[in-house]
């Protein structure tokens, strides 16, 4: 099933300060959800392995994470595609960062989700809310720790 | 002596089956046994680039790996065995393991073997698979359409078959009618839910030769010939087991990649292999039910003689054509176009349509349940448009009960009926007048009551293997039975059918009992194992009592007669001075010389003292092939008051009239009532299997996917009428499936009648309350 959800949370931080911790992947690990290693490849491919709960069920997927289509400090382009027993997921996100004030910058994303097999039949009900609400709070959470490293 | 036949008494499997004590595939255990699981594909249309298994093999407890390219030339494609003809029927190769193209989600890629069940599933992870995904195609009728994504090669536009069924002139009968309408109906797919899941357990001998594989089946003989065909072994070193199998509803009739693979793993590697599929597996592999889009057409007259039917129907049949697939929505649909109704008119066509979904093969009723909804929908619309009651429409309709046998315009010929009769019990059952004024009382109330009448009947009971060869079903349709006397007077009957849950080891050992004069305790049935049971077709289309009943009949019969034989020899007596009384060949006119059964099946046993000319022992086997299908009938009403504001259904009574003949045991046609009408209120009210754009199978276990449960059920009034059919000695009809046929447009019809004032014609099924609710709106013309 498609899943598809986007957000722009507004950042205490300057433009450079968000790209370099998007480019980041011990930070951007640190502040994703189940998140369990991440090991560089190089520094555009990460192999990570992340938990995902929904509904009944409890799945562990391996991710290969690639960034592209990089424009410093304004957009990337971050494409992930994993798989869990009887299950895949693809997972392409456009990032564009744009400044609104000094010091200040809102962060554009637009994921759209792809999700196959065992989780999508086992968790339809629950997955859309679930996806949503850890994409969303994802976001929300590296804003604030962006910020807060800023300071 | 009181006969057994009509009497009531208990299921001899239910202590077994309530205590724990019986073996069903999964319990079989081997010495050296391995375990296979399968990886399935998680997309639902996608080329195959690679499928790595190096890291599997050599993962902790795995014994081998098998991919579609290895397994290429060693094991034959699935294949299907319902030929229709004259409909251009295309059937693709259908592997045992994908080679290089996945066509749903669940299609196999990859077979593990390991030391354990933990261990095999564990390796399946550490396969990879390269996928280049294609676009999927989940709607039957968007399918068919030029520009769809096409799932074989050969298979333009993914249409499988173009059928058609003619009667009359339909045509001219809609140019000549004063009253036509349409309507577009769709029988969602359905997930058949047998409560014990697939399973197959084979362990072939090096040393003999010889495969045996227990295989949860509707129908050894058939899993032993296809097996045959797809592991190249041949027929007679293979013996097929069906043990203890829990439900089937047409799930566990067609021949799966699946007994195949562990089939060829055992013959490969010399030890036993079983594997046995979970929930989630059972739901994406194992076939599916319905999956029509209809577009039907009625005419006729303003004073409710229906005059013609057309009908345009898309047939969902999966990625590939299941064993009986173009079967079920032709030949078990089209014919039934009639109905119980004398229909002059009729033109049908199906498309069968590949998808890129699990394989749509027989679910209970199979392509009957949805001829009888469309047409009793149908009936309904015209009834309201000609502003004339359903059941007088019905009533005016109707095959008379003088006409038997009666050749309806789809060319089959129905062998008995008293349809009136039945309309008549169930009506007073309900007092059908009474509720109509409660429903017109109610309405100025506010609330929303509605009835529905069904009137069917369906073609099961099959059945005549003439036939059958000619509608391009791949074997016959006959049954078989051994009736063996031990010496001590018991006896045993080996079955062709396999029941799973329709009780025939108690109703045939009835017939057997009554036959001997035995009680029933001294009569056993076996069934299920090839190397025990004679040559058989099965049990599926309602056929079991009808067809290896009477061949159990006929076999007793003969058995008795040998018996004769050698009580006229013992008693110096002409066979024709013989009466049989009270289980014993009597003298006439000398009560004191008989030889009661048991006598005789010893002597015949030990064969001191024969006839000349008569051979020892005392069996005989019969094949029965009866001269037509049978054809139960009956009506099933439904009352519901519907919530306007929430949508929700309540039903409030439900009465199932049925008539299948003579009844052996009427508790178990009882039960066999209760469970179909349960299973069709299930699809009337909540059941849908359903597949995302990109077809994933989003009801996926039974936390999704809603069967009805005992709570939500009405109390099921039953009666019923006795109509014997002339084509088999028992007079028997099947009853397995007409609650299945008959409850889904009782209640749907019973939900758009009571929302008749709102202006609600037509609701899809299922009648979820967000459906009917919807509904509602619409018809007021509020949101959509």
């Amino acid at each position: 099933m498609r899943l598809e959800f986007s957000g722009a949370p507004e950042i205490a931080a300057p433009p450079a300060v968000v790209w370099q911790r998007l480019l980041d992947h011990r930070f951007v690990a640190s502040v994703a959800p189940g998140v369990e290693s991440v090991e560089a490849v190089d520094d555009r491919h990460f192999k990570v392995v992340s938990a995902f709960g929904v509904g009944s069920v409890k799945l562990k997927f391996q991710l290969d994470v690639e960034l592209s289509e990089l424009t410093p400090p304004k957009s990337l382009k971050l494409s992930a595609r994993g798989r869990a027993p009887g299950s895949g997921v693809d997972v392409s996100t456009r990032l564009a960062i744009e400044p609104v004030a000094p010091n200040r910058s809102r962060l554009r994303w637009d994921a759209t989700s792809e999700v196959r097999g065992t989780v999508a039949s086992v968790g339809a009900r629950l997955l859309k809310g679930t996806a949503k609400q850890l994409t969303e709070s994802f976001w929300r959470k590296f804003a604030a720790r962006v910020a807060e490293r800023s300071k | 002596m009181a006969t057994l036949f009509g009497s009531g008494i208990k299921r001899r499997e239910d202590p077994r089956l309530v205590t724990g004590r019986a073996t069903y595939t999964d319990d079989v255990k081997l010495p050296g046994l391995l375990y296979a699981a399968i990886l399935r594909s998680t997309y639902a249309h996608a080329k195959l680039k690679q499928v790595d298994v190096a890291k599997a093999k050599q993962a902790a407890g795995v014994v081998a790996v098998y991919t579609g390219a290895d397994l290429r030339d060693k094991v034959n494609a699935v294949p299907c065995a319902w030929n229709v003809p004259n409909c251009d029927l295309k059937v693709p190769p259908h592997p045992v393991l994908a080679v290089d193209k996945v066509r749903y989600v669940g299609d196999g890629i990859a077979l593990v073997v390991a030391e354990s069940r933990a261990a095999a599933r564990d390796a399946l992870d550490l396969i990879e698979v390269d996928y280049d995904p294609l676009d999927a195609v989940v709607d039957p009728e968007r399918a068919a359409q030029k520009g769809a994504p096409q799932l074989h090669a050969d298979v333009p536009n993914n249409v499988a078959f173009t059928w058609k069924v003619t009667g009359g002139d339909a045509d001219k009968a809609f140019a000549e009618a004063p009253v036509k309408l349409e309507q577009r109906i769709l029988q969602p797919r359905l997930l058949p839910t047998a409560m014990e899941p697939r399973a197959a357990c084979a362990s072939y001998n090096p040393g003999t030769g010889q495969l045996t594989c227990w295989i949860t089946s509707q129908n050894p003989h058939i899993h032993r010939f296809l097996l045959s065909v797809m592991t190249k072994l041949p027929e007679h070193r293979i013996r097929v087991i069906a043990p203890e199998v829990g439900g089937g509803f047409g799930s566990k009739i067609p021949g799966y990649a699946d007994e195949a693979l562990v089939s060829f793993a055992s013959l490969d590697l010399g030890r036993p292999v079983k594997w046995t599929e979970d929930r989630s597996e059972n739901y994406k592999v194992t076939i599916h039910g319905r999956d029509h889009v209809e577009h039907v057409e009625l005419c006729g007259t303003k004073d409710g003689k229906i005059t013609g039917l057309r009908t345009r129907v898309y047939a969902g049949l999966g990625g590939y054509a299941s064993t009986a697939a173009p079967g079920i929505p032709t030949i078990l649909h089209g014919l039934m176009y009639s109905g119980p109704y004398a229909i002059p008119n009729i033109a049908g066509t199906v498309y069968g349509v590949y998808t890129t979904t699990t394989p749509v093969d027989a679910y209970r009723g199979a392509g009957r349940p949805e001829a009888t909804f469309l047409l009793e929908r149908m009936i309904d619309l015209y009834a309201r448009k000609i502003g004339m009651d359903p059941v007088e429409v019905r009533r005016k309709n109707l095959i008379p009960n003088d006409k038997f046998p009666y050749t309806v315009a789809t060319g089959i010929t129905y062998d008995s009926g008293n349809y009136q009769g039945a309309l008549d019990k169930a009506l007073q059952m309900i007092d059908y007048k009474k509720f109509r004024a409660e429903q017109a009382k109610a309405r100025k109330d506010g609330r929303y009551l509605g009835i529905g009448v069904t009137t069917y009947c369906e073609i099961c009971g099959l059945g005549p293997s003439q036939v059958a060869g000619a509608v391009g079903f791949g074997g016959g349709l006959y049954d078989s039975a051994i009736v063996r006397v031990y010496p001590t007077g018991v006896v045993r009957a080996y079955i062709g059918a396999k029941p799973h849950g329709q009780g025939e080891e108690t109703t045939f050992a009835q017939i057997v009992a009554d036959e001997f004069g035995l009680p029933v305790e001294n009569v056993e049935v076996v069934a299920g194992d090839t190397e025990a049971t004679p040559q058989g077709w099965g049990t599926y289309g309602s056929r079991t009592t009808a067809v290896c009943g009477s061949a159990v009949k006929v076999a007793a019969q003969r058995v008795k007669a040998k018996a004769k034989q050698i009580a006229a020899h013992l008693l110096e007596a002409n066979e024709a001075d013989l009466d049989w009384k009270d289980g014993k060949f009597v003298v006439k006119g000398s009560p004191d010389k008989s030889k009661s059964f048991g006598e005789l099946a010893l002597m015949a046993n030990v064969a001191w003292n024969m006839p000349p000319g008569v051979e020892p022992g005392l069996e005989a086997t019969a094949f029965f092939d009866p001269t037509n299908f049978v054809f139960p009938f009956g009506t099933h009403i439904c009352t519901v008051e519907v919530d306007a504001e929430t949508g929700e259904v309540k039903i409030l009574r439900y009465i199932a009239v049925d008539d299948c003949g003579p009844q052996i045991n009427p508790m178990i046609v009882e039960g066999q009532v209760h469970g179909g009408v349960i299973q069709g209120l299930g699809e009337a009210l909540q059941e849908r299997a359903v597949y995302d754009e990109d077809g994933q199978l989003l009801t996926g276990t039974l936390m999704d996917y809603a069967v009805p449960k005992a709570s939500q059920m009405p109390k099921i009034e039953t009666a019923h009428t006795v109509t014997p059919s002339p084509v088999n000695p028992l007079g028997v009809k099947g009853v397995g499936e007409t609650g299945t046929i008959a409850s889904v447009p009782t209640l749907v019809n019973a939900v758009c009648d009571a929302l008749a004032p709102l202006g609600v014609t037509h609701i899809d099924k299922p009648l979820t309350p967000a459906r009917v609710w919807t509904a509602i709106q619409q018809a007021k013309g509020g949101a959509r």
